[in-house]
C-alpha cells in the first residue's frame, strides 16, 4: 500500500505542476519574469484562431478515422470469424504487425510511398493513367496522408477487438435462428448486430483515447501543415512549448485537453467495470 | 448433397482468398521496407524498379560501419530495459495491495480508477511538467531521465493489468500459504506471482515494446548521445534525406525486427493491452 500512495503522489505532482504555470505569464527565454496573472491564459487561449482550427481538425480526423476503422475492421472481424475460413491464426499473425511497428517508422515510410516523384502510389496512379497527386502541398491530401497510416495501423485492432467479442457469441443461438429460417442479413443485422455493439462502442472509445494521441505521423510527415491542416492538439501544445517556448498557453491548452480525456475516462471506466 | 458440399468448399475458398488479400494490404508496406532496404540509391528514387533491382547489403554494412546507430541502439535497450526493470519492482506490489487488502471496494475503485486514467491521457499533457522536473534535477539528456519518463507510463500499466491477474488466482491457496507460516510477501513472490507469471511476462514485453516505440518524450527530452531509434527518422527527414535514404531503410528494419518478434510472441496479449484488458 505505500507503494501505491508514492506512485500517487508521483503522478499527481506534474498535475500540479501543470495547474500552476496555467495562470502564469511564462515565456521560456524570459524565464526570470514568471509571475501570475490570473486567468489571462485562458481568456487568450480560447479567443486564439489556432487552437479553434486545432480543435476542430483533431475532431475531424478523430471521426473519420475511426469511422472507416470501425467498419472496416467490423468486415474483418466477421471474415475472420466465418466457420469456412481457412489459416486463420496466420492472419491474425499478419494482423498484429502494423499495430507494433514503430509509429514513426512507420510515418516515414508512407511518406516514402506518397512522395510525389518517385513514391510508389504517384507511380501506380501514372500507370493507370491518372496524374501523379501533390500529396503533401495540398492540405485536404496531406490530412488524408496522416489518416490513412492512422487506419493503416489501428484497423486491425479494432478488427481483432471485435473479432474476440464475436467468439465470445454463443452458437446455438445461430442455430436456432437458422431452423426458423432467417437468412445470413437476418442472422447480421437481428442477432449478431445487437449483440455485438457494446464491443464497437468500448473499440470506438478506445479508438477515440488512442487518436487523441496522434502526434508521431505529424512530427514526421507534415508537421502541422500545409498551413494548419494536419495541426492536431497534440501537435499545437507541443510546438506552443518547445518551438514557441510559451509555456502558459500551451499548458492552459494540456488543462483543457485533460480535462476532455477526464471527462472520456470516467465513462469508460463505467463500461469496461460493467464488462468484467 | 454433393452440390451443397461443393458450394460449401467454394465459399471457404472464395473467403480464405478474401482474407488472405486483406493480410496481404495491411502488410504490403513492411514487406516493401523490407525489399527496399536491399536497394541502392538510384532504385530507391525509381518506383519502376519497385520489385525489379539488383539486391545489395551496402545499406547494412555502412549502418554498421559508418554511423552511430548502434550506440542509439543500445541506448534505447538500456532505457526500455531499465524502465520495465524498475516498473516491475514497484508495480507489481502496488497491483497486489489493490488485489487484496481490506480497503474498502469504493477506495480501491478509485484507486484503480486512478491508474486507469494514468493510461489514458495523451502524453503531451505530460511533457511540460515532466520537462521542468528533469531539469531541476538535471536529468535532461540522460538514461536515468527518459527511465523515470517511461516508468511512470509502465507502472500504471502493469497494476492496471497484473491486479486483474492477481484477482484471478484462488484466495484458497494464498490462505493456504498463510496457515504455513508464510508472510504476506513471501506468499507473494513464492505462490501468487508464479501462477500469474504469463501474465506478467506478457505485461513486460508489452511494455518492452511501448517504451522501444516511444518518440514524444524521447524527442524533447535527448540529446545526441542519449536519442533513442524512434527519433532517427525525423532528424533524416530534416536534414540528410536524400543522400543517405538507404540506410534509413535498413535501420527501420533493424528497428522493428524486435518488436515484430516480442508482438507475435504475445498477439493475443497484445491487443488485450492495447484496450487496457477491454477485449478478452
Amino acid at each position: 500500500m505505500p507503494g501505491v500512495i508514492f506512485l500517487l503522489a508521483l503522478t499527481l505532482l506534474p498535475f500540479a505542476n501543470l495547474l500552476i504555470s496555467s495562470f502564469q505569464y511564462y515565456y521560456l527565454p524570459k524565464a526570470e519574469m514568471r509571475h501570475f496573472v490570473g486567468l489571462q491564459n485562458y481568456l487568450f487561449v480560447l479567443k486564439d484562431p489556432i487552437f479553434r482550427i486545432s480543435v476542430i481538425q483533431t475532431l475531424k480526423y478523430i471521426s473519420i478515422t475511426i469511422g472507416v476503422e470501425v467498419s472496416l475492421g467490423f468486415a474483418i472481424a466477421l471474415l475472420l470469424n466465418a466457420n469456412s475460413v481457412l489459416f486463420k491464426r496466420v492472419w491474425r499473425s499478419l494482423l498484429i504487425i502494423p499495430m507494433m511497428i514503430t509509429p514513426t517508422i512507420a510515418s516515414f515510410f508512407f511518406f516514402y510511398l506518397f512522395n510525389e516523384n518517385y513514391g510508389y502510389v504517384n507511380n501506380l496512379l501514372k500507370s493507370i493513367g491518372m496524374k501523379g497527386l501533390p500529396w503533401f502541398s495540398n492540405p485536404n491530401f496531406a490530412f488524408l496522408v496522416v489518416s490513412i497510416v492512422e487506419i493503416w495501423m489501428w484497423t486491425p485492432f479494432v478488427a481483432l477487438m471485435i473479432l474476440a467479442g464475436l467468439q465470445a457469441l454463443r452458437e446455438d443461438i445461430y442455430e436456432a435462428a437458422q431452423i426458423e429460417g432467417a437468412n445470413n442479413f437476418q442472422l447480421l443485422r437481428y442477432l449478431t448486430f445487437p449483440m455485438i455493439k457494446n464491443t464497437l462502442i468500448v473499440a470506438s472509445i478506445l479508438k477515440f483515447i488512442w487518436t487523441l494521441k496522434v502526434f508521431d505521423s505529424v512530427a514526421v510527415i507534415t508537421r502541422g501543415g500545409p498551413g494548419y491542416a494536419t495541426y492536431f492538439l497534440g501537435y499545437l501544445i507541443y510546438n506552443r512549448g518547445f518551438q514557441f517556448f510559451k509555456i502558459g498557453e500551451a499548458s492552459v491548452m494540456a488543462v483543457l485537453f485533460l480535462i476532455l480525456v477526464g471527462i472520456i475516462a470516467r465513462f469508460i471506466f463505467n463500461r469496461i467495470s460493467i464488462q468484467e | 448433397m454433393s452440390v451443397i458440399r461443393n458450394r460449401k468448399k467454394f465459399s471457404a475458398i472464395a473467403l480464405t482468398i478474401l482474407a488472405l488479400i486483406v493480410s496481404v494490404i495491411f502488410v504490403f508496406p513492411i514487406f516493401y521496407l523490407f525489399v527496399s532496404s536491399f536497394k541502392h540509391y538510384v532504385d530507391l528514387i525509381d518506383a519502376s524498379r519497385s520489385f525489379k533491382f539488383l539486391p545489395t547489403l551496402d545499406n547494412y554494412i555502412t549502418t554498421f560501419r559508418e554511423t552511430n546507430f548502434y550506440q542509439i541502439f543500445l541506448n534505447s535497450a538500456i532505457v526500455a530495459l531499465g524502465s520495465i526493470s524498475i516498473s516491475t519492482a514497484l508495480g507489481v506490489p502496488a497491483a497486489y495491495g489493490l488485489a487484496r487488502t481490506n480497503l474498502s471496494p469504493k477506495i480501491k475503485r478509485e484507486i484503480s480508477f486512478w491508474f486507469l486514467s494514468m493510461l489514458i491521457l495523451p502524453p503531451v499533457v505530460f511533457v511540460i511538467p515532466m520537462y521542468y522536473f528533469l531539469s531541476s534535477l538535471n536529468l535532461l539528456n540522460t538514461h536515468v531521465g527518459l527511465i523515470i519518463v517511461y516508468t511512470l507510463f509502465n507502472i500504471p500499466f502493469i497494476v492496471w493489468m497484473m491486479r486483474n491477474y492477481f484477482l484471478s488466482v484462488p484466495w484458497e491457496i494464498e490462505e493456504a500459504s498463510f496457515l504455513d507460516g508464510c508472510s504476506s510477501l513471501q506468499s507473494l513472490l513464492k505462490v501468487v506471482l508464479p501462477l500469474s507469471l504469463p501474465g506478467l511476462v506478457a505485461s513486460l514485453l508489452f511494455c518492452f515494446v511501448i517504451s522501444w516505440n516511444e518518440f514524444l518524450f524521447a524527442f524533447t527530452f535527448t540529446g545526441a548521445e542519449t536519442s533513442t531509434l524512434p527519433k532517427i527518422p525525423r532528424s533524416f527527414v530534416s536534414q540528410q534525406y536524400l543522400i543517405a535514404l538507404g540506410l534509413l531503410f535498413a535501420q527501420g528494419v533493424l528497428i522493428i525486427s524486435p518488436v515484430i518478434v516480442i508482438g507475435v510472441a504475445i498477439q493475443r496479449y497484445f491487443v488485450k493491452g492495447l484496450s487496457f484488458g477491454a477485449a478478452k
